[in-house]
């Protein structure tokens, strides 16, 4: 069973004595123009922990040190180096047309807790007891969440509009989760060019500082966000 | 996550938090049978809880040390709330 790290355009070899998922040692799968760091593992399954994720993303972040790599989703285990090599041959387009898109860059990510500019409260006068108040009541509550959803919804979308025109003219891409009432967080990733990454933390930092907001910069990533093989 | 480095401090959530969206819920699939990815879903979820109540925190503390609310600026910018 082979674990997969990522994907490498050219090939290269990881660095003698490179760990990866419980210290299993990462090697290179050359697949012809792309290369796979990948593990040997002994199961086709991998549970999940916080140690096993991090050692995944250290093995990219050594990647990234001699290019951009694609980085793979967590927990991808195929059969053995024909398995990989089909795999990877059934998407090559796709592949080398995102490897076009990231060469050179890094993705940098923003989250901020979205604050709706008030709490919108929808009258409750007049409602009574009784199946009519009753009914009354849930029909307004469902109203006020709706509000309230909307409320978040274009208070990140505010945000967001702030942030494009910051940083936007630094970055070549944008992949935006935006925030639910009930998740009030959001997350921008931009996919920066690695000399733009000092500029692109200066331009954040003073609009947050204007803006009032704790604009939280995380990276440079690997362009996790901008790896998806859409057609 | 029964991993030894925890309990972690609030930064520390909040990097892990990123970690965690990143390496789980992100990335190339060029497998049909991710199946950790499924059990992922678990552990975004906790991670989002802890990651929202660690932003919560360390803005708590930032207004405390500047002496005034975080976002107090920022509520003229934001669209007028009538949800219509």
């Amino acid at each position: 069973m082979i674990y997969l790290y990522c994907l490498l355009q050219p090939a290269s070899d990881p660095p003698p004595g490179l760990a990866g998922v419980d210290d299993l040692a990462v090697h290179l799968e050359d697949l012809g123009d792309v290369g796979a760091w990948v593990s040997d593992v002994p199961a086709s399954t991998l549970e999940h922990s916080v140690n096993r994720v991090r050692a995944h993303d250290r093995v990219i972040r050594r990647a990234m040190a001699d290019g951009t790599p694609i980085p793979a989703r967590f927990g991808q285990i195929v059969r053995d180096r024909d398995a990989l090599a089909s795999a990877v041959a059934a998407r090559r387009d796709l592949l080398i047309r995102c490897f076009d898109a990231v060469r050179g860059a890094v993705e940098m990510t923003i989250r901020w807790q979205v604050r709706p500019a008030e709490e919108c409260q929808v009258p409750t006068g007049g409602v009574v007891g009784g199946s009519e108040g009753a009914g009354r009541a849930y029909l307004l509550a469902i109203a006020e969440e709706h509000r309230r959803e909307r409320n978040v919804l274009a208070a990140g979308t505010t945000m967001r509009e702030r942030i494009q025109g910051a940083v936007g003219s630094l970055a070549r891409a944008e992949a935006y989760r935006g925030a639910t009432a009930a998740n009030p967080v959001a997350t921008v990733s931009h996919l920066v060019p690695r000399e733009m990454v000092g500029r692109y933390r200066s331009a954040v930092g003073l609009l947050g500082a204007s803006a009032g907001v704790e604009l939280r910069v995380s990276g440079p990533w690997a362009p996790y966000s901008f790896a998806e093989l859409n057609p | 996550m029964t991993d030894p480095d925890l309990p972690l401090n609030d930064a520390e959530e909040v990097e892990l938090s990123d970690l965690l969206s990143h390496v789980l819920d992100k990335g190339v699939v060029i497998t049909g049978d991710v199946v950790i990815s499924v059990a992922g879903i678990d552990l975004i979820a906790v991670s989002l809880s802890v990651l929202i109540s660690a932003l919560e925190t360390i803005e708590r503390k930032h207004a405390s040390i500047s002496g005034q609310l975080p976002y107090a600026r920022d509520l003229s910018v934001l669209p007028p709330a009538t949800g219509e």
